[in-house]
């Protein structure tokens, strides 16, 4: 690839593959592209985690970044909830009733990687493997806790009797971790250093805020209930300032943020039918990734740090 | 709710200084007094049955009781025995209307048994935050039927957040039905 205005040499490689792995290799090729013209990630590589229930229980799915090469993972016949890619971009932790209570799996291994009584939801690794936040009910009420995933030891991070935690996500540095709590009365957005302090309220208003995804680029990313609508929110931990992205009358909930740090991928649903969409969050866009054949929801994308 | 407690410590206030001996009596007609009203609010629009985020039954340092194991436990149970007690939108809070049908559950688990309590949420919200609520609910549950004297052992509690509804519809009666805790006695 030749830039036209200075003759200069932008990208000069050959990409191989077999036959039948076509998409993969135009994937490839293009995320090339785009990091040697932008200097940015592309996403044409990354995959989707989600939940169908096309066949009468709630199964994982994965898929391309462009919704297409469908592959259902698990065959439990029971409930799947919140898939959360490793951060080596190939296994899924996901909660299952398979064994008859809410407990923690991991693809490609048969054992629950948590199994507690009560509640085992929500598990995020660390971006270098090292920590598993998790929601755990164990000890007598939902509260967040980190696991070294090595040793198996527990360290509480949340003391709320009164209160829920929910759905953490970890920084991109691994040094701060997002998550919900309803300890203010209503379930917001909290940002809390792992070296110490206590936690910081990220959300201010909507009487929801759920669902928190920290992108590579910095930015978080969280659902949040406005004028009886759930919309997406982008928002920068640092400085607080958030924007509501303004599209239709649907519902997007669940977002997850793309490896190039500009599109995300939601659940959204219309009269209680839920598709996964790809919402571009500069132009404010949004296109159909998969839709039809039963609901499709919980969308989470792989990322590589 | 905050109007109607700073109402009851008033007229305890009162009480107290006009009638020491019988204060006693006095806050416990008091009491279930507020137990009427609060009843009688209940069929009233949109913030039916809201009780603020305190629990009014379940003492909180329950909470700090640890769940059993999940090695060897039951994972079903006849659910048909007992009727799910309901709760208030995005709350845990057990109504004092449906704390009868606990009472009934501590009878029969002082004679015999376990119970799953299963926690359940209406499909607003996130599903995660739905699942913590759910679990919420059977611990509010759960604290109440130890509180009425129920070994810790004999309960466990299991949140299905949004996945399980009672009523598959989408408006507020399918919504209320399917805010519940179930009880699976074993």
């Amino acid at each position: 690839m030749i830039e036209v205005a200075d003759k200069k040499r932008v990208l000069s490689r050959a990409f191989s593959g077999a036959p039948v792995a076509t998409r993969a290799l135009a994937h490839r090729v293009s995320d090339a592209l785009v990091l040697a013209v932008s200097g940015k990630s592309g996403m044409a590589s990354a995959r989707l985690a989600i939940v169908g229930n096309q066949s009468g229980y709630k199964e994982l799915y994965v898929c391309d970044a462009d919704g297409a090469n469908l592959r259902q993972v698990t065959q439990d016949r029971s409930i799947v909830v919140a898939p959360a890619w490793m951060p080596d971009g190939k296994n899924i932790l996901y909660t299952s009733y398979k064994q008859g209570y809410p407990n923690i799996y991991r693809t490609g291994q048969r054992e629950a990687v948590s199994k507690f009584g009560g509640l085992n939801a929500s598990a995020a690794v660390s971006p270098d493997g090292r920590k598993m936040a998790v929601i755990l009910s164990k000890d007598g009420n939902p509260e967040l806790y980190i696991r070294d995933v090595r040793t198996g030891s527990l360290q509480r991070v949340s003391s709320t009797r009164r209160a829920n935690e929910a759905s953490p996500c970890w920084s991109p540095d691994g040094s701060q971790i997002a998550y919900v709590s309803d300890s203010a009365g209503r379930p917001h957005i909290y940002v809390l250093a792992l070296k110490g302090g206590s936690p910081k309220r990220l959300s201010r208003t909507g009487s929801e805020n759920v669902a928190p995804d920290w992108g590579v680029n910095g930015q978080l990313t969280y659902c949040s209930r406005q004028a009886g609508r759930y919309r997406i929110v982008v928002a920068d931990p640092r400085t607080g300032v958030s924007r509501v992205l303004p599209l239709d009358g649907a519902d997007y909930e669940d977002p997850s943020w793309m490896p190039d740090g500009r599109h995300v991928v939601v659940s959204r649903s219309v009269n209680y039918r839920s598709s996964i969409y790809l919402l571009d969050t500069q132009e404010e866009r949004s296109i159909s990734l998969k839709e039809g054949a039963g609901d499709w929801f919980s969308p989470a994308c792989s990322r590589h740090y | 709710m905050i109007g109607f407690r700073r109402l009851v410590l008033v007229i305890i206030d009162k009480e107290w200084v006009m009638r020491r001996v019988s204060v006693k009596v006095g806050f416990m007609c008091i009491a279930l007094g507020g137990v009427l009203f609060i009843s009688g609010c209940q069929s009233t629009g949109i913030n039916e049955g809201v009780f603020g985020s305190d629990n009014l039954y379940g003492d909180p340092l329950i909470a700090d009781i640890p769940l059993n194991d999940l090695d060897g436990l039951p994972t079903n149970g006849d659910r048909t025995l007992f009727a799910p007690v309901q709760f208030a939108y995005d709350s845990s809070a057990l109504n004092p209307s449906q704390a009868v049908i606990c009472e009934a559950v501590a009878s029969h688990l002082r004679v015999r048994g376990g119970v799953i309590l299963e926690g359940h949420a209406d499909e607003r919200g996130s599903r995660d935050y739905n699942l913590t609520l759910g679990e919420q609910r059977a611990l509010a549950v759960r604290a109440y039927l130890i509180e009425l004297g129920i070994s810790p052992s004999q309960i466990q509690t299991r949140s299905y957040g949004e996945e399980k509804p009672a009523n598959e519809n989408h408006d507020e009666t399918a919504w209320s039905e399917n805010r519940r805790v179930e009880f699976a006695i074993y």
